[in-house]
């Protein structure tokens, strides 16, 4: 173990009966872990290396290793903090992503707990697995819908405003509605499928308490306040804490699909940006140099809001 | 029973949620479904929206059974889905309990290695060489084993596990129990929802398998479903001066055949969704 | 017992070997080829692949052309790993990156042997500085066929012949003539919902600003021999203040500047005044049996260039490079071997033959075409279903209106009248940009900003303000001197 060699050798001996106590009591557990383990250092740790490109100019022919370290090293952000672009995608990125998380953040749940108090169950379950559908669309698909109901002339929202003797609102090529149509087709598309994992936990909710509960005259939204919510507090503060570390990668196809000039300005992001100056011209190194800073920024975050996290004990760690 | 005024309110409120939310998600799909079989120029005349198709129309899902592609891709799907979830489960599964038990040295160390492989991304040139230095391009598995553990599921599965008493365990193992029976008769019952859960999750992952089969397939042979739908879609945006554009029918016909499979799934597993399967075993 | 296990092991894997090499002398060579996109009609397997097998029976080559999906992003990670195929298609910007990386093969030195038959059958015009890099020949050459060339002003004929209109000249012409349609309610839905104008993007309303000797979009132009921008043309202002006229009067699809899809949609069910449409996006005869479901009087017709607004330009209309020969072209890659070289040729040389050409556009005589007495050609029903992929194999690019008078007949007019519409020439493609100069986010600014003057976001008073935060933030002067030095350099304009 790669703990061992980091201790000096006088605290060896007492280390070492540590380790073949642990070893002797949970050698099934190590052991259990072996390939999940194999499977991230191999596939995740050993490619962070390559990330080294960030910092040089990386060539096909030279390879990672032999390719020539940039000039300054922070060569590649510098281009990107020097784009004229720059306020805004950065904004943007921003902008959506905490919408995302924020508007994203109830809905779900207070489906799921809608679901888990229908009384009538068929309709429960009906309703819920339609719920879900929206989730296996594309976005590709979901621009179609998008298209179909909110397009200016032939739109169906914009058809009933105009029969009603309204302006029509243009959803899709405004600057003004366009992140609001972003965070809106994301709700959509996830509120059934995030709800899933919330219906799980609540299954899970010993049901013992709430017959404690009933027996102490609590009301149905009662026993939801003080049984359910607390018996899935967890859950709820675990999926928080790793959408935070999602939170800078706002679904770069969404927008790839969704966006045209008309609504660049407040659409573009850090991803897309990064697909036509990075990828599509091959500068690998600029798209790995934002990623890693991209990475290092959600890091800090998940570690900040599990730090928060631990203070009601449901850290992740 | 005798209902209280707050109680029907409640209730009132319960079905509002629930019949807004499935309004608004049936609606798009029933759209979805019906101009799949529309006839184009139908669909052209209501400015591309009809919910309920007046006429009726069968063409699309004929040509689209007859492209060898699509049913051969469909069952590269299914071969995908089924081994790469199996296996996804098993290893997060002997992943997650170890990592849930706290009192086990090095349980901490291995979290934070997990969270840190889920928040940074090497990008793609280092990780495409990894894959190939294994061996794995142009095989099933260059779309199984990249995406092997979801660091995201697995510590939905841990928080699960934590949840589950100490006493329970010293119980089983002054009965003289080790680990691995305590995982098999005594956690995977009562972590069932969340088992099939997750693997739902990973099942959808992988039949919406996209990314991974473009950078790592080049063979036409072994390209999954999503590939091919997505050539079809995405035809009117790149389409050469020589090519014709799929109709929108046959699109979204395409659509309803590549998901209604992997979409009848849930259906299945809800039946084992039932309050209290945990039996007082699991506390938040 | 240990070294005859080992001695055994080792005879075996020699055995095998030499089982393989003989058995890869037999095999015919193999030549993958990566293609953008897959086409319709696309065979499921390489035996049903007609064209393939006409090749390996004619050189004994296997050509085998495969589609590689998310075309550039692949590409380039194929590419940087040293994995990519042995031929591909690429554009002249990702040819550069590629050949400065020492990733294509040079073809300079083949021009008089392997390649020489392209020149024998096109001419040496087909030899444009397009496919150069460094002085070095990366492209395969291809014959000239255009490529934004086919935009035009569609109208519905049988609308204007009710309203006595005849086909718009001038912008106040066209401004007048999509007013009356609009107005006409012609469908007699009851509703005012015709739409004016329509087309794809800021590109469409092109139409107008093109009278007046301007372009919506950063194009590189020449005018007396000097090198400009068509942002920086006196007639901008006017031509916005034009397209504004169009807006205010509610003419404009609403939809002009969102999907694609949409438009088109527009377009196919006749609703509309004029549009501007690629006519490959409209004349195909299934578009335009899907056209006639809906409407089944309609008629199609179209216009050209509006009059010139300014004295003594030509009245053009669409943008067009002037290096009319900038399509997407195929490259070889470096490491390919001397073997694989040769069979290359050979099947270039095989589709340069009148056979090969022939198979690339029609297929093959008898199956899906014959000759008629009088030496005109008629595909058969065959050829009309089978032959729909075989354009993908036109690497050599094709003899433009012969071919599509021959695989289209049903749009061989207005073809013919794109091809012959003066355009507005721009020399964007024959400008190589530095790295480290921000061209895509200086396009996007000038392209949101036309937008916003467009729809009256921004007042059109405020364009020479617009022009100054283009060469303050965007660096403008420094792009204008790089097209000016490159394009002098090229012979294309004068210091």
């Amino acid at each position: 173990m790669m703990h061992v060699s980091t201790v000096s050798p006088a605290l060896r001996g007492s280390l070492r009966d540590r380790i073949l106590r642990a070893l002797r009591r949970y050698w099934p557990l190590y052991l259990m872990a072996i390939p999940g383990m194999l499977y991230f250092i191999i596939y995740k740790i050993v490619p962070i290396f390559g990330a080294v490109i960030a910092f040089k100019n990386f060539t096909i022919k030279k390879g990672i290793w032999g390719s020539p370290w940039a000039q300054p090293w922070y060569q590649h952000y510098k281009y990107f903090f020097r784009s004229p672009s720059n306020v805004r995608i950065i904004t943007n990125t921003i902008t959506l992503s905490l919408g995302k998380l924020v508007v994203g953040l109830l809905p779900p749940l207070i489906f799921a707990l809608a679901i888990s108090e229908c009384r009538n169950k068929y309709v429960a379950r009906a309703i819920q697995t339609v719920s879900y559908l929206p989730h296996f669309l594309s976005w590709a698909v979901v621009y179609g819908i998008c298209l179909t109901m909110l397009s200016e002339s032939t739109g169906v929202i914009n058809g009933l405003i105009k029969s009603f003797g309204g302006k029509t609102i243009p959803f899709l090529t405004s600057n003004k509605y366009f992140r609001g149509v972003l965070i809106g087709s994301d709700l959509w598309k996830n509120l059934g499928w995030g709800a899933i994992t919330y219906i799980a936990a609540i299954m899970g909710v010993d049901t013992t308490l709430y017959e404690a509960a009933t027996v102490d005259g609590c009301g149905r939204l009662r026993q939801i306040i003080h049984v359910t919510l607390p018996g899935i507090r967890k859950i709820f503060v675990v999926l928080m804490i790793m959408n935070v570390g999602k939170i800078l990668n706002v679904s770069f196809t969404q927008v790839n699909v969704m966006m045209n000039d008309s609504v660049r300005q407040s659409g573009e992001i850090i991803d897309t940006w990064i697909y036509t100056e990075g990828l599509g011209k091959l500068n690998y190194s600029l798209s790995t140099a934002v990623g890693l800073l991209k990475s290092v920024i959600s890091f800090m975050l998940v570690f900040a809001t599990n730090r928060l996290a631990r203070k009601w004990e449901c850290a992740i760690w | 029973m005798v209902k209280s005024k707050g109680d029907v309110l409640f209730n009132i409120l319960v079905y509002v949620i629930i019949f807004t939310v499935g309004l608004i998600c049936l609606i798009p799909v029933l759209f979805v479904i019906s101009a799949s079989v529309t006839p184009y120029s139908e669909l052209l005349k209501n400015g591309g929206f009809v919910l309920i198709p007046r006429k009726f129309t069968n063409v699309a899902y004929v040509e689209m059974l007859a492209d060898g592609a699509l049913s051969h891709a469909m069952w590269v799907t299914v071969k995908l889905t089924v081994i790469a979830t199996a296996l996804n489960l098993v290893v997060t599964l002997m992943l997650a309990y170890p990592l849930s038990r706290h009192s086990m040295p090095l349980s901490g160390a291995m979290m934070k290695i997990v969270m840190f492989c889920m928040l940074f991304d090497a990008g793609i040139v280092p990780t495409y060489l990894i894959v190939r230095k294994t061996g794995l391009i142009n095989t099933l598995w260059a779309m199984i084993v990249p995406t092997l553990v979801s660091a995201y599921n697995l510590v939905i599965m841990k928080a699960f596990f934590e949840g589950l008493p100490e006493e329970l365990f010293e119980a089983a193992r002054i009965d003289g129990a080790n680990e691995f029976r305590i995982l098999w008769h005594l956690i995977l019952p009562m972590a069932l929802p969340i088992i099939l859960t997750i693997g739902m999750y990973y099942a959808v992952d992988h039949w919406n398998c996209y990314l991974l089969s473009i950078y790592y397939i080049t063979k036409d042979q072994l390209k999954p479903l999503q590939v091919i739908l997505r050539r079809l879609l995405d035809a009117s945006r790149n389409a050469a001066d020589q090519e014709l554009v799929p109709t929108e029918t046959l699109k979204m016909a395409a659509v309803c055949y590549a998901t209604a499979p992997i979409i009848v799934v849930y259906p299945f597993i809800q039946k084992y969704f039932v309050k209290g399967t945990l039996a007082g075993a699991v506390k938040g | 017992m240990f070294k005859r296990t080992l001695s055994l092991i080792l005879c075996a894997v020699l055995a095998l070997c030499c089982l393989a090499a003989s058995a890869a002398a037999e095999a015919p060579i193999e030549i993958t080829v990566a293609m953008n996109g897959t086409p319709t009609g696309w065979p499921a397997s390489e035996d049903e692949n007609f064209i393939q097998q006409q090749i390996l029976e004619k050189t004994g080559v296997r050509f085998v052309m495969s589609p590689l999906d998310n075309y550039a992003q692949t590409l380039n990670l194929l590419v940087a790993n040293d994995d990519a195929p042995d031929m591909f298609i690429v554009n002249a910007d990702t040819m550069r990156t590629y050949a400065a990386q020492d990733m294509l093969l040079d073809l300079t030195p083949y021009k008089e042997t392997g390649l020489k038959c392209i020149f024998d059958k096109f001419g040496d015009s087909v030899d444009t500085p397009y496919l150069y890099y460094n002085d070095r020949m990366y492209m395969i050459p291809t014959n000239d066929y255009q490529d934004n060339a086919y935009y035009t002003m569609y109208f519905r004929q049988d609308w204007a012949d009710k309203l006595n209109l005849q086909a718009p000249t001038t912008v106040e012409g066209l401004f007048e003539f999509c007013s009356a349609i609009a107005a006409a309610d012609l469908d007699q839905n009851g509703q005012k919902d015709t739409i004016g104008f329509t087309g794809y993007g800021l590109q469409a309303l092109d139409a107008i600003a093109n009278a007046y000797d301007a372009g919506l979009g950063n194009y590189v132009i020449v005018r007396d021999n000097k090198v400009t921008s068509s942002l920086l043309q006196p007639g901008m202002k006017d031509a916005l203040t034009m397209i504004r006229k169009f807006f205010e009067a509610g003419l404009v699809d609403p939809d002009i500047l969102g999907a694609k899809s949409e438009i088109k949609a527009h377009t196919l069910s006749g609703n509309f005044g004029v549009s501007v449409m690629k006519w490959s996006d409209i004349s195909k005869a299934a578009y335009l049996t899907q056209a006639h479901e809906i409407n089944p009087d309609l008629v199609y017709g179209w216009c050209g260039p509006m009059a010139s607004e300014i004295e003594g330009a030509e009245s053009v209309y669409g943008i067009l490079d002037y290096n009319r020969n900038t399509r997407d072209k195929y490259v070889i890659n470096a490491n390919v071997s001397e073997e694989k070289l040769e069979a290359i040729f050979k099947v270039l040389q095989y589709l340069c033959t009148d056979e090969g050409s022939m198979m690339v556009y029609v297929g093959l005589e008898g199956d899906h075409w014959q000759r008629n007495a009088d030496n005109s050609i008629t595909m058969t029903e065959r050829g009309k279903t089978e032959t729909l992929y075989a354009y993908k194999y036109q690497i050599l690019g094709r003899e433009e209106a012969a071919y599509l008078a021959l695989k289209f007949p049903e749009a061989a007019d207005v073809v013919a009248y794109c091809l012959n519409t003066p355009r507005y020439i721009i020399y964007n493609k024959s400008v190589e940009i530095p790295a480290d100069f921000y061209l895509s986010d200086l396009e996007n600014y000038v392209n949101m900003q036309l937008i916003a003057f467009v729809k009256g976001e921004r007042p059109v008073a405020e364009y020479d303000q617009f022009i100054d935060e283009l060469y303050k933030t965007y660096d403008f002067q420094r792009y204008l001197d790089i097209c000016a030095e490159q394009l002098v350099a090229l012979g294309y304009a004068a210091k």
